[in-house]
């Protein structure tokens, strides 16, 4: 086997893995089936509020795109995980999207089966528990965004939104591999709200998370 | 450096010029109509020909336009610029003079200019360009001036910008596309000079310039420091060997010292090939991402058909199973296993569910409804497929390119790395090489290195201060962007308009800010300085957009992706009052793309004797084919066409070609300027 499968095997896994957190994470706050939309648009969130929590972007960058944030290795995970018998497909029915039909699918995790996975991996001397932490409260602030305006909140979101970039160019907004700083707008956002609290008052990752959230529940329901 | 709280947006008043008159007189290039009365041109408020054959001075004649407001001045070319460097430089003032045949003692010209409300004229002498007279008259009478910087400031206060340069800055890089094809679209420091001159409150603007001034002259003190101290490190390095007792260890103090300036110097151009390989890097991968996406799209719409053709033939089984087979179907994977490259099974389930068998097992199925259904159904999710497999194909074209691209980056990179550690290395071994001298080498080895000290130090102050401006600077630049962001949409708009007329791909102008630096330090920050740059779908990517550069475009594609980004920019700029002026559009194009090309300047020209004015003037020979009568698409009568054309056959000093062909050429301006486009 070559160095370069091992590799790809590895991010496969490892994107496997994130979905799998994903998931549990929003059966844990009630989103017991997750459209692949909102899907995506949920691991937006959990890409750029990342640094708030002082944890890495896994991926750094996004592709702005017309219909949203959409990542293409994630999706091939989802798949993957419903052959594994860890993730089901809870909806299978054509959409009329925009004019073009396209097949809706929503997925949802098998919790009986994925608990000794998620257990497994919480074992694992490399995982990071404020991870966990961090996909628990953003998806509480998810599930509080109305289920028709999820995949709207990753539109209206300041890093997504902000007007210097354009469609069809990569954002990048973790710091690069040659040391080259990026803005991150959403995080920069979310630990802003500190400036508002009063001054004896130190807002938690878990806070300005909720709070910046809340703002974009309400942006998306504008 | 002026507070953040009184800076403010621009309020965008910029008033581009509208030609209405030239006159020449004295000047043998143009005598005239029978050798009388020079050239007397008014112009059109709309499309504009300047018609003639080589050598009879169409080129000239535009060119007179442009200098008439510049006087005998250039700008220097785009980039930063120091203290004490001008940002005009002196041009050759006797350049009509060399182009007549006789003296130009009396010849003089004068322009009437229009800028908003208020009318210019100037009359300068022709041997040197020199104001002869210049008044503005705004409907209050006129005031008569000679003096070269008022002329200059109040040249500038009419075209609504703070300083002359930034008029030619106007001139140059939006309104005259002129012979030396000045770029705008293909050179980000020209768009960065212009949008600071036309968007920044002007107060924002000098600050900025100064700033910019500060940096390079900071870098360059700086760095002229570090010349002189390697000079002297290089001393030092000799008397170290002409005190030298210990020949050995002197004799490795200099190899190190050339393997040290030899490694910092690959490690300078390797930084530079990093951050170029980087960027194309970054454009692969986002064509990847692009092409992934698109093909996800494509696979959603072939699951769906396919979906709708296999329900009946899957039966009550669950979403999974139904999910995992349309996997297997459409990709020749299984979800379960992981396993790939099942196209056996793949065709053995298309098989059966063509002919109407259960998914599952393969028995018969007796169902009229699946039959009539699934028909129509498997034969639109076919040619679904097929739209799938090749944007498959497309996907994986750019990926190839994205995987070379990145082994580029990492090769670079690890290349980059390995020369770092060598300088620490060839450092550290110095600083020993150094501790093993003897005692009286280095007391008298420490003056020198007390010299060193001194221009070392000398070189850090330069280079704070650099650092200084360049915090400032983000400041400013960061208001400038807002500023052009809130021009964006209506740039892009107009410009994909006005690009859809000439070009057959799909173009596409995207805002993207280059990160560039304005010192040349190794350490000076990069600023992000608002850019446009264009994509255009490519034959060779498929249907995908990729960024188009200069040297990747033709010649054609160059010129008219400049041509409409500067009728964008004025346009979203100058609401309907502007002026472009296009020296030989029809050079660099096919007898296809002549007729586009009319089509296209002919849409930009617009006059409805009220506010509306956009003015174009060109100047083209007599050519066969399309691009004349699409120019007058709009005035397909002859004196209309007349009233609109200088045709210096009748006016300019004749060729020798011109004096040999006049019959041939005056038909041939008979046959083509009249002709009236289908």
């Amino acid at each position: 086997m070559t160095e370069t499968h091992d590799l790809d095997r590895t991010a496969e896994t490892r994107a496997q893995v994130r979905v799998l957190r994903m998931l549990s994470a929003l059966s844990a706050a009630g989103v017991e089936e997750v459209g692949v939309q909102d899907f995506h648009a949920f691991a937006f969130f959990t890409e750029v509020l990342a640094p708030v929590w002082g944890l890495d972007s896994p991926t750094g960058d996004i592709l702005k795109e017309e219909g949203g944030p959409h990542y293409p290795m994630l999706q091939s995970a989802l798949g993957r995980l419903v052959g594994l018998g860890l993730v089901r497909v809870a909806r299978l029915t054509g959409d009329d999207c925009g004019g073009r039909w396209r097949l809706d699918v929503a997925f949802a995790i098998r919790a009986q089966a994925a608990a000794p996975v998620i257990a497994l991996l919480d074992g694992m001397p490399d995982e990071d528990p404020t991870v966990a932490k961090f996909l628990e409260q953003l998806a509480f602030s998810f599930a509080d965004i109305p289920p028709d305006r999820r995949d709207d909140a990753a539109l209206v979101d300041a890093l997504w939104s902000a007007a210097g970039y354009d469609e069809n160019r990569l954002i990048k907004f973790a710091d690069g591999r040659d040391g080259r700083t990026a803005r991150n707008y959403s995080a920069d956002a979310a630990r802003r709200f500190q400036r508002f609290a009063p001054n004896d008052v130190n807002l938690s990752p878990a806070e300005q998370t909720s709070l910046y959230m809340s703002l974009m529940r309400r942006r998306a329901s504008a | 450096m002026p507070d953040s709280t009184q800076r403010g947006k621009r309020r965008v008043t910029i008033r581009f010029p509208v030609f209405e008159s030239i006159s020449v007189t004295g000047f043998s290039l143009y005598p005239g109509k029978d050798g009388h009365g020079g050239l007397d041109v008014h112009f059109q408020p709309d499309e504009n020909l300047v018609l003639g054959v080589n050598g009879l001075g169409k080129s000239t004649l535009l060119i007179l336009l442009k200098q008439m407001i510049a006087g005998p001045t250039r700008l220097r070319p785009p980039g930063f610029i120091g203290k004490g460097q001008g940002e005009v430089l002196s041009g050759d003032p006797s350049m009509f003079a060399v182009r007549a045949t006789g003296s130009t003692q009396d010849a003089k010209a004068k322009l009437r200019v229009r800028f908003g409300d208020a009318t210019a004229i100037i009359e300068r002498r022709l041997r040197d360009l020199a104001i002869v007279s210049f008044a503005v008259s705004e409907g209050e009478g006129e005031e008569t001036q000679k003096d070269i910087a008022t002329y200059q400031s109040t040249t500038a206060a009419l075209a609504g910008v703070d300083t002359f340069p930034n008029l030619l800055r106007i001139l140059e890089r939006s309104v005259f596309f002129l012979e030396n094809r000045e770029r705008l679209i293909w050179d980000w420091k020209a768009q960065y000079e212009l949008f600071r001159a036309t968007m920044m409150n002007a107060d924002d603007a000098r600050q900025l310039l100064e700033l910019e001034r500060e940096i390079i002259s900071s870098d360059s003190a700086a760095r002229n420091l570090r010349a002189a101290l390697y000079r002297l490190e290089r001393r030092y390095q000799k008397d170290v060997k002409a005190f030298a007792k210990a020949d050995d260890v002197h004799a490795a103090l200099n190899a190190i010292q050339i393997r040290i300036d030899a490694a910092e110097a690959r490690e300078a151009s390797l930084v530079e090939e990093f951050d170029t390989a980087s960027e194309h890097a970054a454009d692969a991968k986002a064509l990847v991402w692009t092409e992934d996406s698109k093909a996800d799209s494509e696979a959603s719409r072939y699951d769906h058909l396919k979906y709708l053709a296999v329900r009946h033939a899957l039966g009550n089984v669950s979403n999974d199973i139904s999910y995992v087979l349309l996997g297997l179907m459409r990709d020749g994977h299984c979800e379960v296993c992981g396993g790939d490259g099942l196209t056996e099974l793949a065709a053995e389930l298309s098989a059966r569910q063509l002919e109407h068998r259960c998914m599952m097992c393969g028995s018969p199925r007796n169902d009229e409804n699946v039959v009539t259904t699934s028909a129509a159904l498997a034969q639109q999710a076919e040619m679904a497929f097929e739209e799938l497999e090749r944007q498959r194909e497309v996907a994986a074209e750019a990926r190839l390119r994205f995987d070379e691209a990145s082994k580029r980056v990492d090769a670079i990179k690890s290349s980059l790395e390995e020369v770092r550690r060598d300088v620490d290395g060839f450092k550290r071994h110095r600083r020993v090489l150094r501790a093993q001298l003897p005692a009286e080498d280095r007391t008298a080895l420490a003056r020198v290195e007390s010299e060193i000290d001194r221009l070392r130090l000398g070189a850090e102050g330069f280079e704070q201060d650099r650092e200084i401006a360049e915090r400032q600077v983000d400041e400013l630049l960061d208001q400038l962007r807002n500023a052009v962001v809130g021009f964006r949409e209506r740039i892009q708009e107009i410009f994909n308009r006005r690009a859809k007329d000439f070009f057959i791909e799909r173009v596409r102008l995207v805002y993207a800010p280059r990160a560039e630096k304005i010192a040349q330090h190794r350490d000076a920050l990069k600023f992000q300085f608002p850019a446009f740059e264009v994509d255009l779908t490519s034959g060779v990517s498929g249907s995908a957009f990729v960024r188009r550069t200069y040297e990747q475009a033709s010649l054609s594609q160059r010129e008219y992706l400049d041509i409409a980004f500067r009728m964008a920019f004025m346009e979203a700029l100058g609401a309907e009052n502007c002026s472009i002026v296009i020296d030989g559009p029809e050079g660099s194009v096919d007898v296809v793309f002549a007729d586009r090309a009319g089509v296209m300047l002919s849409h930009y020209a617009a006059a409805d004797g009220g506010p509306r004015n956009r003015q174009i003037i060109v100047a083209c020979n007599i050519v066969d084919g399309g691009f004349i009568p699409h120019y007058f698409l709009d005035h397909p009568t002859r004196p209309d066409r007349d009233a609109r054309t200088v045709n210096l056959l009748d006016i300019a000093h004749p060729t020798a070609a011109l004096e040999a062909l006049r019959p041939d050429y005056e038909a041939k301006v008979n046959a083509v300027l009249y002709r009236v486009a289908p």
